[in-house]
């Protein structure tokens, strides 16, 4: 079952399979029942016609012989002769043979005196003599002038029974009727079919007569059935109709080989087979295509899910289907188009919050001013002698120069220069108790940063980390990785592709991408950051930060510039001393 | 429980199928054949030929209206399947056998006075009503008419120990015919002076010197041969020597003159019959005067019952003494013996 469960294709097949299956099997074997019982009922209504028409035959027969031993017993020559009276011979025998002439061709007709036979249409008198106190004489005398039934089986022979309809005529004569197995034979030509039998019997289904297939072995069964209280032809292979005939207890039995439509059925269950074959088959090759329509578009569309959860809102979606699937992929790539539009706009409004709160920030002096009166300053001293004042203001301008006005953006190499001035004023300031060695790749050197990111990181070195110091050193290291580099942050989750949108939305003036990240670190051997204050800077906690703003701000500048993969990252070496590392994309 | 309503459907389609796969009762054209009624019932044996059970059979299921099942085999057959089947009620009543050998198998039977019983011969009945006698059956010689005259043929028992008839005596094999075997105990308790196995045994020996070796297959086989000339004379029952004659025949009877052996048949209830009732009904109407009659008249066949006239081809005769029960209780010793002769 979870075979089948475990994938939509196998459940599709299955329900095909099962659906088909199931159609076809019952379908088939319903008509193939149908065709039986069809089949069946129709042999049986013609065995029933053809046992109609049999016991009508007999039944006629019967009446005939009433009507007969009717016509005997008012013919008072013929009741005389039963007497014993002395009569005309050859008048008696006339009328016997008129009285029978109707049933002649298939019985005898005896008169008796007492339980001698007189007179007979038969080729010999019977010379046996019948008892009075027995049997057919008997039957006669209880009969009372009505018909009596008698049916004699001689012999060993079964089967060759003679059935007699006798009528007391007299005080003593009586008239028999008697039906041979020959007679019966007459009766019945044409009428049993071929293969298929009759019997008679009486009532309590001893063989009178049997004709065709019936035989004693087909009696005797249904005889042992009888008396074992079950239906008479159980366990019996042909088909068998028993019914009543005439008024003499006879019992005629009609069988009939069974419906031979076993070989029909046979190829018609072989047909269906066939069909099941065909239709598992057919089942597979349509779930197969149709579970591919199906699915296909469902990779698609959880392909291009993935891809637009993972931060690729350009992922479009591509279909040339006009269906269901082609409404959800063309509202897939509207609905990416919309997000992405909305991130864009979102990302410039920030940008644009942030290039004015710098603005303002920067906009706090009027920095011509101040810069003219470094210039006046520096001028001055030349002129009064006194240079190192005279070098101090110049510097002191540079630095001024380039963080209040320009671009937002500049070289690395324009920033390094920035960070030597502003160490050579802070040298003069703290007396040279620190030195400061930059090394930096040649090639990254016109690479585009975000200007003033690295002062801030060494002014907090020198302010923060020197204080008590008095051979301060400063090693700035600057290098290019791949894409992770060795110090690239650690936060490793991040998705490579994952500031695509930054740098897509990043402005012209911060340049292109060009590959690589530049990681800028920044290592003093000062007393070292406090802990918890490089926990609060990993943890952007601006609150707790306060004295550390520069570092913060670098960190925020570079994310929201880059990504949030970059920024700055600040870590106690060892016992003492502080490195602060920078990450950011190289750009040009 | 989810997939209920498929398993109902293929439910219902398998009984479907299984209702449409079964044949049809066929009954003819709907109307009843006949239940037979549990006290409507009666299962006989019998060891009787065909011509005499079936007309009583038909007689007694016309005037009582039970169905009546017929087993027909040999005597000996016939009771050894009642001896096996009696305590499982398997049949109702043994008819036919000689008494000889009904008393025999007594354990297996069930006493019964018949409602006749005062009117049955009195040396004709069981002494415990094992069994009730049907018909008596003297055993006469027969001989060829065409080869041996009515002067010549033998007139006593005595007479069969003649040189002349050595090799000429059609006699049946003790072992197949129950009659054979009373036709020697009858010799023996003739001839054999006092009790002893020695006399028995010398009498048989003579008579099966005089048979030279050459038995017939069965009491009808004696009759056949005498009648068609391979043998001269043979004993037979006097039933189906008047029968042979009544068909023509040529074939003569002898009534021995020293003593005349009648060994009657008889028929005797079941032990734990399931129709008990019917097996009595059916044993009072064998012996009643019209059965009796009817044998008597039709069947050659001497009725058992005293009030009854025998009809005139039966020759008056006087039985002669023969101990029933001695030569059912002999009947293994002088089996053997026989059996010993033959083996010679």
């Amino acid at each position: 079952m979870r075979l089948i469960k475990g994938s939509y294709k196998r459940r599709m097949f299955f329900s095909f399979l099962a659906l088909s299956i199931v159609f076809i099997l019952v379908s088939g074997i319903v008509s193939v029942q149908l065709f039986r019982v069809k089949i069946g009922r129709d042999f049986v209504a013609n065995d029933v016609e053809a046992f109609a028409k049999i016991t009508e035959r007999l039944s006629a027969a019967f009446d005939e012989v009433g009507q007969a031993i009717e016509q005997i017993g008012n013919n008072d020559i013929l009741k005389g002769a039963a007497s014993g009276n002395d009569g005309n011979f050859r008048l008696i025998n006339s009328e016997l043979f008129a009285s029978t002439r109707q049933i002649r061709e298939y019985s005898n007709t005896d008169i008796y005196n007492g339980g001698n036979c007189v007179f007979s249409t038969s080729a010999s008198i019977p010379k046996t003599a019948l008892p009075l106190y027995f049997s057919t004489l008997k039957r006669a005398d209880e009969a009372d002038g009505g018909i009596a039934y008698s049916e004699v089986d001689k012999g060993d022979d079964a089967f060759a029974g003679t059935f007699k309809m006798v009528r007391k005529l007299t005080d003593k004569g009586y008239c028999i009727i008697r039906i041979d197995y020959q007679g019966f034979d007459k009766l019945l030509e044409g009428l049993v079919g071929s293969g298929k039998g009759f019997m008679l019997v009486n009532e309590y289904w001893e063989p009178v007569y049997a004709t065709g297939t019936a035989n004693k072995g087909t009696l005797e069964t249904f005889r042992q059935n009888l008396f074992d209280g079950k239906d008479y032809n159980r366990d019996f292979q042909d088909n068998a109709y028993a019914r009543k005939i005439g008024d003499g207890g006879l019992w005629g039995i009609y069988i009939t080989p069974p419906v031979m439509i076993g070989s029909a059925v046979r190829s018609m269950y072989t047909v269906i087979l066939l069909l099941t074959a065909i239709s598992i088959g057919l089942s597979f090759l349509m779930s197969n295509r149709l579970s591919n329509s199906l699915s296909h578009p469902i990779g698609n569309l959880t392909r291009a899910m993935k891809r637009l959860r993972s931060g690729d809102l350009s992922t479009r979606m591509e279909t040339d289907r006009d269906d269901e699937f082609g409404q959800l992929a063309t509202g897939f790539n509207k609905m990416a188009e919309q997000l992405e539009r909305h991130v864009e706009e979102q990302i410039e409004n920030e940008k644009e919050l942030n290039r004015t709160q710098i603005g303002m920030v920067t906009a706090q002096l009027n920095p011509h001013f101040l810069y003219n009166t470094l210039d006046t300053i520096k001028w001055l001293a030349k002129d009064n002698g006194v240079n190192t004042i005279a070098d101090l203001s110049s510097k002191l301008a540079k630095i001024l120069r380039r963080s209040i006005s320009g671009p937002a953006f500049c070289t690395l190499n324009d920033e390094l220069e920035l960070i030597r001035n502003y160490c050579d004023i802070q040298a003069v300031r703290f007396d040279n108790k620190f030195e400061v060695e930059i090394q930096s790749e040649e090639d990254i050197g016109e690479c585009l940063i975000p200007k003033l990111i690295i002062q801030p990181v060494v002014e907090n070195s020198i302010i923060h980390g020197f204080e008590d110091c008095d051979s301060g050193k400063i090693q700035i290291e600057i290098r290019k990785v791949g894409m992770k580099g060795n110090s690239y942050p650690d936060d490793a989750e991040t998705d490579r592709t994952a500031g695509k949108g930054y740098l897509a939305a990043i402005g012209q003036e911060a340049g292109r991408p060009c590959g690589g990240i530049i990681v800028i670190s920044v290592t003093d051997n000062g007393s070292g950051i406090d802990p918890e204050i490089a926990l609060k800077l990993r943890n952007r906690d601006k609150e707790g930060l306060a004295g550390h703003i520069g570092m913060f701000n670098v960190d925020t500048i570079i994310r929201l510039n880059y990504g949030p993969e970059y920024g700055l990252t600040a870590e106690r070496t060892g016992e003492s001393g502080t490195k602060v590392t920078i990450t950011l994309p190289a750009m040009k | 429980m989810k997939y209920r309503w498929e398993a109902v459907v293929v439910i219902l389609t398998l009984l479907f199928m299984c209702g449409c796969g079964r044949k049809p009762a066929q009954t003819g054209n709907g109307e009843d054949v006949p239940r037979i009624p549990e006290d409507k019932k009666l299962i006989v044996c019998t060891s009787h030929k065909k011509e005499v059970y079936e007309p009583i059979i038909r007689e007694f299921e016309e005037r009582t209206g039970i169905w009546v099942e017929v087993y027909q085999g040999g005597t000996k057959a016939m009771l050894e399947k009642i001896k096996a089947g009696y305590e499982f009620g398997e049949y109702d009543i043994m008819f036919g056998g000689g008494v000889v050998t009904l008393d025999s198998y007594k354990a297996c039977f069930e006493p019964y006075e018949v409602a006749d019983c005062d009117r049955l011969m009195p040396q004709l009945k069981s002494e415990d009503n094992a069994w009730t006698p049907f018909t008596e059956l003297p055993i006469v010689f027969i001989y060829n008419t065409k080869t041996v005259s009515e002067e010549d043929a033998p007139d006593s028992w005595a007479d069969l120990f003649d040189e002349k008839w050595k090799g000429k005596i059609s006699f049946a094999d003790p072992f197949e015919s129950g009659t054979s075997y009373t036709i020697l105990s009858g010799l023996v308790q003739m001839f054999a002076a006092g009790d002893s196995d020695e006399a028995a045994g010398e009498v048989l020996r003579k008579f099966y010197d005089q048979l030279d070796g050459e038995q017939a297959a069965g009491s009808s086989m004696v009759l056949t041969e005498v009648a068609g000339g391979s043998k001269s004379i043979g004993i037979a029952l006097e039933e189906a020597a008047l029968r042979r004659i009544s068909e023509g025949e040529h074939i003569g009877i002898v009534y021995p003159s020293d003593r005349i052996i009648a060994v009657p048949d008889g028929c005797a209830i079941v032990k734990n019959a399931p129709n008990a009732d019917n097996a009595r009904l059916f044993a009072d109407f064998i012996v009643s005067g019209d059965v009796q009659k009817f044998m008597s008249e039709e069947l050659f066949r001497r009725t058992v019952r005293s009030d009854i006239e025998n009809p005139d081809y039966f020759r008056e005769i006087e039985i002669g003494v023969f101990d029933i029960l001695k030569s059912a209780r002999e009947e293994e010793r002088i089996l053997d013996m026989w059996r010993e002769y033959e083996a010679d």
